[in-house]
């Protein structure tokens, strides 16, 4: 395995020279693979895209329109010299890690990922490789979930106690991803409203037969009584929140799992749609790659780490 | 445990959420609540150093991890909380708690913190490391001040974001706190901020005085250099009240502290 890296970091982003081709690139490039639709991960500009067919019309929605072509999960595309195939990532609907082989020579990049499976998107997939290029955004042994199970049943708690004192709930979650994992966890609890960005993805996903909930989208119209309402945080800064009357808010995030994030909010819920640590370190055992590029996130004390097990670790960009 | 914790999550927890933990749990815990919350703490069984040291030997963490992770927490018993691995079992509650702390040992300090979920055991961190400080904001029975207040915003900082907060005196507003933006509802409150600004001073707005906040405090120290004549000690930002109207806000007088006679 002496041959030239199967990919290296560029300015534009992750770039393959044997495929001539660029994962998640953030600079125009003229091919681009997207392993989910984020606006980290999945940027204008690009000459060609692909993903999975899942990840496809909510990244057509958010970047309008695109040359883009959507790929089963697991069907193996010849690019140039290598072969690529995309995997479940569990992180959100659609996503994907990328595998790319080369004469026996396979590495995986992750995109995001999450290991412990949710309700609506695809369950995460340890794909087997010789190099794995791991996010690490929560690559600290301080960051350790709670099972999904306990943290819906602490949001449904909290939502049956305001709508007891007549108050609306707003969750503030991701548009994409989250928000939707929320609303299908929730289900059948009592009225879920959305905020309008929200409800479009929604009814995208819906569209595509993810198993979503029915939502009402408020348009400066208040909550009813007694509902969740699911919003992004930057919805809640547009004024959009003056119409709902009376309501609390409280962050769903991984990040809540730190006291000084958690510290004056009215109610936090540590929930993410990464890997925790114990997944991140199942997840690169899983892929038996001996060999792991650690990149978003804490790099460098994660791949420290990794070396100290014995793997061959550096950090990637 | 984890009801206290919750209870006291968000600092000094108000009358109506003690009243609805103390329905909520046997007498005895309610009574040992009762006593943590008006200042009578259990002995330290150890410094946060040595509960870290416990926990990063006993989770098999090595150094460099462990200071790692140090930056990205507010202290080492949060550190010790979160570095812990949870173990299977029933999460002991508060009383079974206080009793763990009436040893030393670290196989019983681990034991009980293990099986607390983080948070719990943050606060449990606290309890053994003698560094839990929440005491009641309610004015309960003699004491008028560990105290809240209901003041109004009148500067925001969106960078921050910080914002000052002000209180009615006769019929100007005093400026009374400067403290960071922590809840929830920031976004939205800079959001209001951007169509009620009546003045810029660099990236500070002056806002229309209409958002009602809940401030508590521990106690009140007179300041000849502030406005108001005292600096508010302990102040932190509690919630804000959307269905309080400004004129409810307190006035000035009601919190200033006793004038000093010995010039």
């Amino acid at each position: 395995m002496s041959r030239d890296p199967i990919l290296i970091s560029t300015k534009a982003g992750l770039y393959c020279p044997d495929g001539d081709f660029h994962i998640d690139p953030m600079g125009r490039v003229p091919r681009a693979l997207i392993t989910h639709g984020h606006s980290d991960h999945a940027a204008r500009g690009m000459g060609a895209y692909l993903c999975t067919a899942a990840a496809l019309p909510v990244i057509r929605h958010r970047l309008g329109k695109i040359n883009a072509e959507g790929i089963a999960y697991g069907e193996p595309r010849r690019i140039g010299g290598v072969t690529v195939s995309f995997h479940p990532a569990g992180h959100v609907p659609g996503s994907a890690q990328i595998r790319i082989e080369r004469d026996g020579e396979v590495w995986v990049a992750s995109g995001d990922y999450k290991t412990a499976a949710d309700g609506l998107c695809e369950a995460f997939e340890p794909v087997q490789c010789h190099t794995f290029l791991s996010e690490c955004t929560f690559g600290l042994p301080v960051f350790r979930w709670q099972p999904e199970a306990t943290v819906l049943d602490e949001i449904a708690r909290w939502w049956r106690a305001n709508a007891a004192e007549g108050r609306a709930s707003v969750l503030l979650a991701y548009s994409f991803g989250k928000a939707q994992r929320l609303m299908a966890g929730l289900q059948g609890l009592g009225p879920i409203c959305t905020h309008p960005v929200v409800e479009e993805v929604t009814a995208i996903l819906r569209a595509q037969g993810y198993g979503l909930p029915p939502t009402l989208a408020l348009n400066d119209t208040p909550a009813p009584k007694g509902a969740l309402v699911i919003a992004s945080p930057n919805a809640m800064a547009s004024g959009w929140a003056l119409g709902l009357g009376p309501h609390v808010t409280a962050a769903a995030s991984g990040w809540m799992a730190l006291a000084a994030r958690r510290k004056g909010t009215a109610a936090a819920f540590t929930l993410s749609d990464h890997a925790d640590w114990p997944g991140l370190n199942a997840a690169v055992a899983a892929t038996g790659a001996a060999r792991v590029l650690t990149m978003h996130g804490y790099t460098r004390p994660f791949s420290q780490w990794l070396a100290s097990r014995g793997l061959q670790s550096e950090v990637i960009r | 445990m984890i009801r206290f914790a919750m209870l006291v999550a968000q600092g000094a927890p108000d009358a109506a959420a003690l009243a609805a933990y103390e329905a909520a749990v046997p007498a005895a815990e309610a009574k040992a609540a009762r006593a943590l919350l008006s200042g009578q703490r259990p002995r330290r069984i150890a410094s946060a150093d040595a509960l870290l040291a416990w926990v990063a030997a006993a989770s098999d963490i090595p150094a460099f991890l462990v200071e790692a992770c140090r930056a990205a927490t507010t202290d080492k018993a949060e550190l010790a909380a979160l570095l812990l691995p949870q173990a299977p079992g029933t999460p002991p509650d508060l009383i079974a708690c206080l009793a763990a702390l009436q040893s030393a040992e670290p196989a019983r300090y681990l034991d009980t913190a293990s099986r607390l979920p983080p948070e719990a055991r943050l606060i449990f961190n606290r309890l053994a490391a003698g560094s839990f400080r929440t005491r009641l904001a309610v004015p309960i029975e003699t004491d008028p001040r560990p105290g809240t207040c209901l003041a109004l915003l009148t500067m925001i900082d969106p960078a921050g974001p910080e914002a000052t907060f002000a209180l009615p005196h006769g019929n100007a507003l005093v400026a009374l706190t400067r403290l960071r933006l922590t809840l929830p509802e920031t976004p939205e409150i800079i959001g209001w901020s951007r169509t009620h600004t009546t003045d810029r001073f660099g990236p500070q707005r002056q806002v229309t005085p209409h958002l009602v906040f809940e401030l508590a405090y521990t106690g009140t120290r007179p300041n000849k250099r502030r406005k108001s004549g005292f600096d508010l000690v302990g102040a932190e930002l509690v919630r804000w009240h959307r269905d309080l109207t400004p004129d409810r806000a307190t006035a000035l007088a009601e919190i200033t502290p006793e004038t000093d006679t010995q010039r």
